[in-house]
């Protein structure tokens, strides 16, 4: 089976779109954490930017995968999209509830995103089918 | 929703990737209405039964239709 057939136009620069964006992000993360005590004020809020829009850039193209993919895998994307969403509110309130009164570790807001994916990898396996 | 759809694309000798082909949908999407884990939209069904000279009816069993 060929590249094009397993791997779309679409796929393809869905897949590249996302690594991009994580490969950034993680070094956007690195080198405000690394230069935190020289960035300070406007500067070190424009940066906290450049993460935040490699997570809107990456949504984006999630979004824009859906609207390019057939009926049958835009269907099943929105649905494992929508329960993984569900299961993200559902574990960062669960987490800030136990903060507030059982006093647990502080879990920053900006993992909530992390969350979702790994809740969307592991309902994928499990959301199969579009009814 | 029950279909003729695995029946009419054996009968052509068409693969999965064939008829998805044909029909601008993925081989998935074929498997997936082959295996009754996707009803189609009314778009699709009619593009199916324009390929198959046949009436949607005639390979997407009416559920609503109360049986004869």
């Amino acid at each position: 089976m060929s590249v094009a057939v397993l791997f779309p136009p679409a796929s393809r620069r869905y897949i590249f779109t996302s690594i991009a964006t994580a490969v950034l992000y993680v070094l956007s993360i690195k080198a405000i954490s690394w230069g935190q005590s020289q960035l300070d004020g406007p500067l070190l809020w424009a940066a906290i930017l450049v993460p935040v829009g490699c997570i809107a850039v990456q949504l984006w193209a999630t979004l824009r995968l859906m609207t390019q993919v057939d009926e049958f895998m835009r269907a099943l994307l929105a649905r494992r999209f929508i329960i993984a969403a569900c299961l993200a509110f559902i574990v960062a309130s669960a987490w800030g509830f136990l903060e507030t009164f059982a006093r647990v570790d502080h879990l920053p807001g900006y993992m909530v995103y992390a969350i979702f994916w790994v809740a969307f990898c592991i309902v994928s396996p499990f959301i199969r089918s579009t009814r | 929703m029950r279909n003729t759809l695995k029946v009419l694309r054996a009968e052509r000798g068409w693969t999965q990737s064939d008829l998805g082909e044909r029909l601008g949908v993925s081989r998935q999407a074929v498997n997936a209405l082959e295996t009754e884990k996707h009803d189609p939209s009314l778009d699709l069904a009619y593009r199916i039964a324009a390929l198959f000279g046949l009436p949607v009816e005639a390979i997407f069993t009416n559920p609503h239709r109360p049986a004869a």
